[in-house]
């Protein structure tokens, strides 16, 4: 994967997330290395507790006290961190978009949809303030919603779940960044409406020169929508590589296990 | 076959404050034989657990339910005390459904005290530990608390509960769906294993098609409280009568990338519960509807299509 490396697009060496808790530590992820090239989709995959959602968490430095997180390289966008401290405040939410796992308990309940899209647009200046609400509702439009007039004047509880999963969808790329992650991003869902959201979810991801790294415990979406995959168990990576070879040729036992037990028939 | 189940145009609904109707359950017709595997699929507010919780008698309900050639009636207390000790339940959450603060012992114990008043501590422990070991879990299990347990644990905990008094039928409520996938396959081995040691009659409840397939004998599909599809699971997945069932199937994603199947997309999302469509339930997303499904003027409830395979009446002729 690093033989292009000017197309590199994120770059992580070592990144190691441990939590201390009452004299205790557990360390989620352990020295984590991996590259991914611009424009691909890759898909991080693994059971509870194999530490994928820490790992994309740490990579928007997004793990609080008592947790810590520390890394030898990571250079997102080609922007570099000195050992251990990486400035995300100048690229995050506007280079970078985080889609969060729940969409109820990342929308605020007191504000309607259309104002937590102008926060957005308070915080990084994209839009100028005459385009703004065509903007939201085009926004809203690209993730496959019909009515976003009326979704737009909602508040969050009035929302279906696969409604509000769109709309944080169509908050996290309002602003175009050019690199998204995703948190498990249709859990919950059923898999009719699951469907349609990631065929909407893609396409958005393909159209707009977006790269994607995408958590996930479901092995069909990786299979399915995904160029690379990294499996993770018990905090490292055991096996990474393109899609096919993944799914179709899985070299490390853990892989091979996981991909028999989603598709193997029981006697 | 005997049928341990009978259920006839059973409806069920709930009272919302605003003189509106939650119409969780429509005219469904269904039993249960012994020794099967009944399985209910369908999305979210389809009424799959309302089903499963009205044949315990928990929901008050028109039409008739049969349980053991008993008709259920919820206002007749002892019957439903009989009843209930012949059926097992097993639950989503397997954490939730233990009490944090009792040793796994008093949780397998407590289905034996209610039911059988006087039974002796000797017994408890006899029954207890057949049970725990019925889940292979090994009894040092007995002292532990529910905490200390995986999640894969606990739902054999969950298992072991459900048949300690020794059930007929037990109802499992999406038993799997938070459960690891490596986990979930063990537990359904667990299940089947159980099935066929005991005698048990399951109504699995689920949303996972991969998981119906591998544990069902018959399958039901529910969409809006009804009854759309039911047969041979086989038949049911591989040749699907329904538009309903077809666009549910085609929405699974296969695990391996060289296989691309299309989505039949559904128009619209589902209706609200508190309006149905008139006519066929289905009407409002059927892919070609006619003006009589539209109209009402149709019949519900299902028609045979071949052995062992019935469809919506309405349905089946709309593709």
């Amino acid at each position: 994967m690093n033989k292009f490396k000017e197309n590199n697009i994120l770059d992580i060496k070592n990144l190691s997330v441990t939590y201390n808790s009452g004299g205790k530590s557990l360390q989620a992820v352990k020295s984590v290395s991996f590259s991914l090239e611009k424009n691909k989709m890759l898909g991080i995959i693994g059971e509870t507790g194999s530490g994928k959602s820490s790992l994309i968490r740490a990579v928007n430095g997004l793990i609080k006290h008592p947790g810590t997180t520390s890394f030898d390289k990571l250079e997102i966008l080609s922007k570099n961190g000195s050992k251990n401290t990486f400035d995300f405040s100048k690229i995050r939410g506007k280079e970078t978009g985080f889609i969060p796992q729940n969409p109820f308990g990342s929308l605020n309940p007191v504000y309607k949809i259309n104002k937590q899209f102008k926060f957005v647009n308070k915080k990084h200046r994209i839009f100028k303030k005459d385009i703004l609400e065509s903007e939201i509702i085009r926004s809203l439009k690209e993730v496959g919603i019909s009515d976003p007039e009326r979704v737009s004047n909602s508040y969050s509880f009035e929302l279906s779940g696969g409604m509000a999963q769109r709309v944080v969808i169509a908050l996290a790329s309002f602003v175009r960044p050019k690199l998204l992650f995703a948190d498990e991003p249709t859990t919950g869902l059923d898999v009719t409406v699951e469907r349609q959201l990631l065929d909407n979810f893609f396409t958005l991801v393909n159209n707009n020169d977006m790269t994607l790294v995408i958590v996930t415990h479901d092995l069909g979406i990786v299979a399915q929508y995904c160029d690379e995959a990294i499996v993770m168990n018990k905090g490292i990576i055991v096996e990474n590589g393109s899609v096919d070879k993944i799914f179709l040729n899985p070299e490390h036992e853990y892989t091979q296990k996981l991909i028999k037990a989603s598709s193997e028939e029981l006697s | 076959m005997k049928n341990l189940v009978e259920v006839k145009n059973l409806e069920v609904k709930f009272n919302l404050p605003n003189k509106q109707f939650v119409h969780a359950l429509n005219g469904i017709n269904i039993e249960i034989k012994e020794n099967e595997t009944l399985g209910l699929i369908g999305e979210s507010g389809s009424g799959k657990s309302t089903l499963g919780k009205t044949l315990l008698g928990l929901i008050p309900h028109s039409g008739s339910i049969t349980v053991f050639e008993n008709e259920l009636d919820i206002k007749n207390k002892q019957l439903l005390r009989n009843v209930r000790k012949d059926i097992g339940v097993v639950f989503q959450e397997p954490f939730l459904s233990l009490n944090p603060r009792m040793k796994i012992k008093n949780i397998l114990a407590e289905p034996l005290l209610i039911h059988n008043p006087g039974i002796s501590k000797d017994e408890i422990y006899e029954k207890t530990k057949f049970s725990i070991e019925s889940v292979f879990l090994n009894a040092d299990y007995l002292e532990k608390y529910p905490s200390q347990l995986s999640g894969g644990e606990q739902q054999r905990v969950g298992i072991a509960r459900s048949i300690i008094n020794e059930p007929k039928l037990i109802i499992l409520d999406e038993p799997t769906s938070s459960l690891d996938l490596s986990v979930r396959n063990e537990t359904l081995k667990l299940l089947k294993t159980l099935q066929d040691e005991l005698g048990l009659t399951y109504l699995f409840i689920s949303h996972d098609i991969h998981t119906i397939k591998n544990i069902s004998d018959r399958t039901a599909v529910m969409y809006l409280g009804s009854i759309m599809e039911l047969g041979e699971t086989k038949k049911v997945i591989e040749s699907p009568v329904h538009p309903y069932t077809r666009a549910l199937l085609s929405s699974v994603l296969s695990p391996n990338p060289k296989i691309k199947k299309p989505q039949i997309k559904l128009k619209g999302e589902i209706p609200k519960i508190t309006l149905l469509p008139e006519g066929c339930l289905f009407s409002s997303r059927c892919p070609n509807p006619t003006n009589s499904c539209k109209n009402g003027d149709i019949e519900r409830g299902l028609i045979k299509v071949s052995e062992n395979h019935f469809g919506d009446k309405c349905c089946v002729n709309c593709i």
